[in-house]
C-alpha cells in the first residue's frame, strides 16, 4: 500500500514515472556522471517492497534524539509514529502533509527534481514516506532531526523515501537527516527543497547505512534571492553510496555553502556528485569536500559549477581534498567550471595525497603515539570540512562519529 | 644527562655531520652556533627522532640509556623536547585539543593519570599568561594562521606544559621581531632550572642576551670546532663564521 493513494496528480506522477524509468532502466557508465561509480552490483538484485514493519519501532541515535525538538522516525519507508517526537506543526511525514495541506504539496513535489534522472523516476514511481517542512517566515531554533532506518524486513528491499522542504520568506531551520540500517537493502532517497528569499536553510545529513547496503541520494534544491542553503554531510557507511545533489541559484544574492566529509575503508565506494548552478547575477558559492579512504576504497567527487548567460558576478568556490591511508585506495576527482557569463569569478582546485610526514612528525614528538597522532591527523583534516557550523553541539556529534570510524578503521596499519 | 660521542649523521647519502661530541650536565644551557649547512638543524631534528635521517656512527646517551632506538613519542615521553624552527600547521586540529593530547600522553606514559577538560584548562591558563596566549589563539587550530611570533610562543608553551628535562632549541628566534624575541626568550628563561637542560641552536647572538648559555660551541663542517663561555657568542658576533669555512669542507 503506497501513501497518498487515490489522490489523482499523485497516482499520474507515479505512473508517468514507472513509464519514464522502465524506457530508461539503471543509468550505465556509458553516461557521463556515472563513469567513475558503476551500480553493476546491484545486477540481480530484488528490488523488493518491505515487509509490513507493524509494531516495530525504535533503532535511532540516542545522540540525535537528544538534539531536542522534532524527531521523526521512518522505518523501512513508513513513518514510525511510536518513535517520532512533534514539536510544533511545521515538520510532518509526507502521508500526514497529502492529506493536512495536499494543494502545497502539489504545488512543489515533483517540480523542483525535475524528470531526467533515471533514479529520480524510480522513486517517482513509487514515493515512500519521508519528510515534509513547510515554514512560514519564522525560525525554527531547535533542529529538526529526521531518521530513515533500514530494518532488513526481507533481502533485496528497495526504499524510496520522497523529502520536500520549503522555507518561504526568511524562515530559518536546520534539519538533520540520518540514514542507517542493518543488511543488504537499497534506499533510493529523493528530496526537493526550496528557499525562499532570505530564508535559510542549514542542512546535515549523515550515510551511516549497512557496509552492504546501496544508497543512491538525491537532492535538488531552488535558492531564492539573498536566501542561503548551507550543507554538511558526513558519510561513513554503506557498501555504495551516491550523494547527488543540484543546487540551483535562482535569483541575485543566492548562496550555496556545501560541505562535505567522506570515510571509507574496505571495498565501500563513496560518490559525491554535485552541480551548483548559477542561473542569476552575483550569486555565490563554496564548496569544500575532504576525505579519507582506507584499504581498497573508492571515492569520487564530481564537481560542477555552471554559470548561466547573464549569472554576471558570479562568485564560485569548489575544493576537494583526499588522503589516500592505504596504497589500494582510489580517488577519482573531476571538478569542472562550465561558464557563460561575464565578470566571473570561480575557482576549483582538487588534491589527493597521503598524511603529511612533517604534521604526524610533531604530534609525535609532543608524545604523541603514532596512531593517535594519524587518528588526530585524519579527523582534523576531514573535520576541516565542518569547520563553518555555526552550532558547536552538532560539530562535536560529527566529530565523534568521524573519531569512531577511526576507532574501528585501523588507520596505524595502512601505508 | 646528555652525551653525544662521535655522532655521525647522513642525509640522503651525503654525511651531515661528522663525528660530533658532545656533553651537556644537568642545570645547563649550551648554545650551538654556526653558518648555514653546518649541520645544526640535523643535530636538532636527529635528537628528536625524525625519519629521513641515517646515522652511520657514535652514540647518544640520555640519562644513560640510548636515545636513538627511541620512536620520537618515546623521546617525548623521556623528557626530550625539540622547539621546532618551523612549527607545523595543523588543519582542522584546535591547540587545546593537540596540548591536551600531547600532555596526557605524556603523563600516562609516565603510568599517571590524563588531566579532566576543566583541570586541563586551569593547567594551560597559568603557563599561558606570561606568553600573553590568548584562549582565543588556543581554540584556533594548530598554528594555523599563526604570525611567527605566535608560532614561537606556542612551542615554548609547549615546552612549559611539558616540562622536559632536556630541551633543544632550534632556531626559535628566526622569523621573530625584537618584542616576539624578547617574549620568547624571557619565556624560554623562566624555564631553566637546575633540575634540566638546554640546547639552543642558533645562528645569531641576539636570543642569546636573553638565554645566558654556560658554554657556546661552534658547529662546522659536521663537528664542533670551537667552545668557549658566553663571551664565544659576542666574539662571533663581531667576527662572522668566515674563520670557520674553510674547516667547513
Amino acid at each position: 500500500m503506497s501513501i497518498g493513494q487515490g489522490i489523482g496528480w499523485l497516482d499520474a506522477l507515479r505512473q508517468q514515472s514507472r513509464t519514464g524509468f522502465s524506457a530508461q532502466g539503471l543509468p550505465s557508465p556509458k553516461v557521463e556522471s556515472w563513469k567513475y561509480t558503476s551500480l553493476k552490483p546491484l545486477d540481480g538484485f530484488a528490488f523488493a517492497r518491505p515487509a509490513p514493519t507493524k509494531g516495530k519501532t525504535g533503532g535511532g541515535d540516542a545522540a540525535l534524539a537528544a538534539l531536542g525538538g522534532t524527531y521523526l522516525v521512518f522505518v523501512d519507508g513508513a513513518f514510525d509514529m511510536k518513535a517520532s517526537r512533534a514539536d510544533g506543526a511545521h515538520a510532518m511525514p509526507l502521508s500526514m502533509a497529502l492529506q493536512s495541506k495536499a494543494d502545497a504539496v502539489h504545488q512543489y513535489l515533483g517540480h523542483i527534481a525535475g524528470s531526467d534522472d533515471p533514479l529520480t523516476l524510480l522513486n517517482s514511481g513509487i514515493i515512500d514516506d519521508g519528510l515534509v517542512l513547510m515554514i512560514d517566515g519564522t525560525t525554527i531554533d531547535k533542529p529538526i532531526v529526521v531518521e530513515h532506518i533500514s530494518s532488513a524486513s526481507k533481502d533485496g528491499v528497495a526504499l524510496h523515501p520522497r523529502s520536500l522542504i520549503v522555507l518561504k520568506k526568511n524562515a530559518r531551520a536546520t534539519v538533520i537527516e540520518r540514514f542507517s540500517g542493518a543488511g543488504r537493502y537499497l534506499i533510493n532517497p529523493v528530496s526537493e527543497i526550496v528557499v525562499e528569499d532570505g530564508a535559510k536553510l542549514t542542512h546535515i545529513r549523515l550515510f551511516e547505512d549497512d557496509e552492504t547496503a546501496f544508497n543512491l541520494s538525491h537532492l535538488s534544491a531552488r535558492i531564492g534571492k539573498d536566501a542561503g542553503y548551507e550543507s554538511h554531510v558526513l558519510a561513513t557507511g554503506g557498501a555504495l553510496v551516491r550523494n547527488e545533489m543540484k543546487i540551483e541559484l535562482a535569483s541575485s544574492g543566492a548562496d550555496a555553502s556545501l560541505y562535505g566529509a567522506y570515510l571509507a575503508r574496505g571495498k565501500q565506494h563513496t560518490d559525491h556528485t554535485t552541480v551548483l548552478r548559477h542561473a542569476a547575477p552575483h550569486t555565490t558559492s563554496r564548496e569544500l569536500y575532504k576525505g579519507a579512504l582506507n584499504d581498497t576504497a573508492r571515492g569520487v567527487f564530481q564537481g560542477n559549477i555552471y554559470v548561466a548567460k547573464g549569472a554576471d558576478g558570479t562568485d564560485g568556490n569548489m575544493t576537494n581534498r583526499t588522503i589516500l591511508l592505504s596504497e589500494k585506495a582510489e580517488m577519482d576527482a573531476k571538478p569542472q567550471l562550465e561558464i557563460y557569463a561575464d565578470d566571473v569569478k570561480c575557482a576549483h582546485g582538487a588534491t589527493i595525497g597521503n598524511l603529511e610526514e612533517d604534521a604526524l612528525f610533531y604530534l609525535q614528538a609532543r608524545g604523541i603515539p603514532e596512531r593517535q597522532a594519524r587518528e588526530l591527523l585524519v579527523e582534523g583534516f576531514v573535520a576541516e570540512a565542518f569547520g563553518n557550523l555555526a552550532d558547536d553541539a552538532i560539530e562535536d556529534l560529527l566529530r565523534a562519529r568521524i573519531a569512531a570510524w577511526l576507532a574501528i578503521a585501523k588507520v596505524a596499519e595502512a601505508a | 644527562m646528555l652525551e653525544i660521542k662521535n655522532l655521525q649523521v647522513e642525509v640522503d647519502g651525503k654525511q651531515i655531520l661528522k663525528g660530533l661530541t658532545l656533553s651537556i650536565d644537568k642545570g645547563q644551557v649550551h648554545a650551538i652556533m654556526g653558518p648555514n649547512g653546518a649541520g645544526k638543524s640535523t643535530l636538532a631534528h636527529v635528537l628528536a627522532g625524525r625519519a629521513g635521517y641515517t646515522v652511520t656512527g657514535g652514540s647518544v646517551l640520555f640519562e644513560g640509556k640510548e636515545l636513538l632506538e627511541l620512536k620520537p613519542e618515546e623521546r617525548a615521553a623521556a623528557g626530550v623536547f625539540l622547539a621546532f624552527q618551523y612549527p607545523v600547521e595543523i588543519p582542522g586540529v584546535s591547540t587545546m585539543n593537540f596540548l591536551k593530547t600531547s600532555v596526557n600522553a605524556v603523563r600516562t606514559a609516565h603510568g599517571g593519570k590524563e588531566f579532566d577538560a576543566m583541570d586541563f584548562l586551569k593547567f594551560v591558563r597559568s603557563k599561558t599568561k606570561p606568553l600573553g596566549i590568548s584562549d582565543d589563539m588556543l581554540k584556533r587550530a594548530v598554528n594555523v594562521g599563526f604570525s611567527g611570533g605566535e608560532k614561537k610562543r606556542n612551542e615554548v608553551l609547549q615546552m612549559a606544559l611539558l616540562e622536559p628535562k632536556l630541551a633543544v632549541l632550534d632556531e626559535t628566534d628566526s622569523g621573530l621581531d625584537v618584542d616576539a624575541l624578547r617574549i620568547v626568550g624571557e619565556g624560554v628563561t623562566a624555564l631553566r632550572s637546575p633540575e634540566n637542560a638546554m640546547l639552543v641552536i642558533t645562528h645569531y647572538q641576539r636570543l642569546l642576551d636573553y638565554i645566558v648559555p654556560d658554554r657556546v660551541h661552534v658547529l662546522a663542517g659536521g663537528r664542533i670546532v670551537r667552545s668557549g663561555d658566553a663571551g664565544l657568542a659576542l666574539e662571533l658576533e663581531k667576527t662572522g663564521y668566515a674563520e670557520f669555512a674553510g674547516k667547513a669542507a
